[in-house]
């Protein structure tokens, strides 16, 4: 079957109006349905890459394909793209502008123009999808940092988009936290929605995604599956990233001569199967 | 702060606030048709339904009052000392370089009267401030038809007061932790940092916010839903009682 990309960039260049190239000829390619990770240290330019993606930035060459179509940037068109493709951005407290978290979540779908009975059904609904529904009622700034960020993705989940883009969601929460938005991916991607996250966190990176994309100063220097682009050695050092734990393990192991099958493991469930 | 939070966990919070702001803007203006007897009947009833019905601590509650006592006692010294002409009104007069000051029955009066009607006015407000949300507020001006850019100013202020202080509070505990507040000299210069930099944030803050409000849909206009209240026709009778009663006891009282 042929793959289906759902985004693509395509040699996209840009540049902010100070004169830092963010972003020097990004190619890259988004299957759909699928997990994708970027991976790559703070300030390379994924942030940028993902404004690209919901037409809020316009890249000064190259273009962005959406479902293999060059997107246009007018208000009608613009409008589709962003219900289709919803970015979580890194700080809750930035995305939250309302200090209700019922109105917070309501205004993505009144938006996109649907009539009142139908918006309270989309933020039910997101709302018991990210288990907050007792936060209803509670103001915004009552929130802790999870929480908040739990309602920032309810804004998105209840726009109901194709394409869920996250920017760094692990970042400064609890593993517990951690554990539940990486079921409730799970679950996403079971429904065909295709999500792309952004992370420096190379152990969540490589159990987590289907595919990944290394990012360095704008560029992407490395892309592949997880086990593929880990075992290349030239291209991790390249990359200012390490090894995820899990494989240096299995690779110590390799070497002792105590592991069965080849398949290189994605968790410790499978790691524990490997081991003789 | 305090008040804010008080907002949203009163016993009252899930009364419309159509009742409540009714309440209290009805009860306001008899404040001001009415004198000292009506003030002194309105401060008690705010008191007892903030107290015992929203369940405000009375201890709160009293606090909050003493608030504008600061402003009232200058400003009713300045209504009770006047210059005056004639010396035979006056109930105790002094004599500096040919002006004589000196306090009269009439401005005794004012002053009780404008006394108990701000305090009056105030525990109304209180009332309001401490049992109804803002958002619930701005709820009822947008079906009252207020413009929405003003509005839409309000919602984005009073959500964004709570992320400020929020910040200056992170960057005063890390400038008190480096010693920033030791001395008078370096306190300055602390402050000084932290309202620059409090600056800077907020412009920035406020360029991301535009963006992340863009890459949901928005148009110009910030389109939300929001809580849904249920009349409740025995406060709207309660609030009709009341206001009867003030009024009947007002009118007889009257001089």
């Amino acid at each position: 079957m042929k793959k289906q990309f759902i985004l693509e960039a395509i040699d996209v260049t840009f540049e902010y109006s100070d004169g830092t190239k963010a972003l020097d000829g990004v190619n890259i390619s988004i299957e759909k349905g699928k997990k994708t990770a970027v991976l790559g240290p703070n300030g390379v330019g994924k942030t940028t890459l993902f404004l690209h993606f919901n037409g809020i930035l316009k890249p000064k060459s190259g273009k962005i394909l959406y479902n293999g179509e060059e997107i246009k940037y007018n208000r009608t068109e613009l409008t589709k793209l962003r219900k289709n493709v919803g970015i979580v951005f890194q700080n809750p407290d930035i995305q939250l502008f309302s200090a209700s978290v019922y109105q917070e979540i309501s205004f993505g779908p009144m938006n996109l123009g649907y009539p009142e009975n139908i918006v309270k059904e989309k933020v039910e609904k997101a709302m018991k999808q990210m288990r907050i529904i007792d936060l209803k009622d509670k103001p915004t700034h009552f929130l802790s940092y999870g929480q908040k960020k739990s309602v920032s993705i309810a804004d998105i989940i209840a726009m109901e988009p194709e394409v869920i883009i996250l920017d760094e969601p692990t970042v400064y929460l609890d593993p517990k936290h951690v554990q539940e938005i990486m079921g409730l991916f799970d679950k996403l991607a079971e429904e065909e929605k295709t999500i792309i996250l952004s992370t420096h966190d190379v152990d969540f990176a490589y159990s987590w995604a289907d595919y990944i994309y290394v990012m360095r100063k704008g560029k992407v220097v490395a892309k592949g599956e997880p086990a593929v682009v880990f075992t290349n050695e030239k291209e991790l050092d390249w990359s200012d990233l390490r090894k995820p734990m899990l494989l240096e393990i299995y690779e110590i192991l390799k070497e002792k001569g105590i592991m069965n099958g080849s398949n290189i493991p994605k968790n410790i469930e499978e790691l524990k199967k490997c081991i003789k | 702060m305090l008040i804010d939070s008080y907002s949203y966990t009163n016993r009252m919070y899930n009364v419309h606030p159509v009742e409540k702001l009714l309440f209290a803007l009805l009860t306001m203006i008899l404040c001001f048709e009415f004198d000292a007897y009506t003030n002194i009947a309105v401060i008690i009833l705010m008191f007892v339904v903030t107290v015992f019905k929203a369940k405000i601590p009375a201890r709160v509650y009293i606090k909050l009052m003493l608030i504008p006592f600061s402003f009232l006692i200058i400003s009713i010294l300045t209504l009770i000392i006047n210059v005056i002409g004639d010396k035979s009104v006056a109930l105790i007069s002094l004599n500096i370089f040919g002006v004589t000051l000196g306090i009269t029955e009439k401005g005794i009066n004012t002053a009780v009267i404008l006394f108990l009607r701000v305090l009056a006015v105030v525990s109304c407000l209180y009332f309001l401030a401490l049992t109804t949300p803002v958002v619930d507020i701005i709820n009822v001006l947008k079906k009252l038809k207020i413009p929405s850019l003003f509005l839409e100013l309000l919602q984005l202020i009073y959500r964004l007061i709570f992320v400020l202080v929020e910040a200056a509070e992170e960057i005063y505990i890390s400038q008190d932790s480096r010693l920033g507040y030791a001395t008078l000299k370096n306190s300055y210069r602390s402050l000084g940092f932290l309202i620059s930099s409090l600056f800077i944030k907020s412009y920035k803050d406020s360029q991301d916010l535009y963006v992340a409000l863009e890459a949901r849909g928005y148009n110009g206009e910030l389109k939300v839903i929001g809580k849904d209240y249920k009349f409740c026709y025995k406060n709207i009778i309660f609030i009709i009682l009341i206001e009867l009663i003030l009024i009947s006891i007002s009118m007889l009282l009257r001089r």
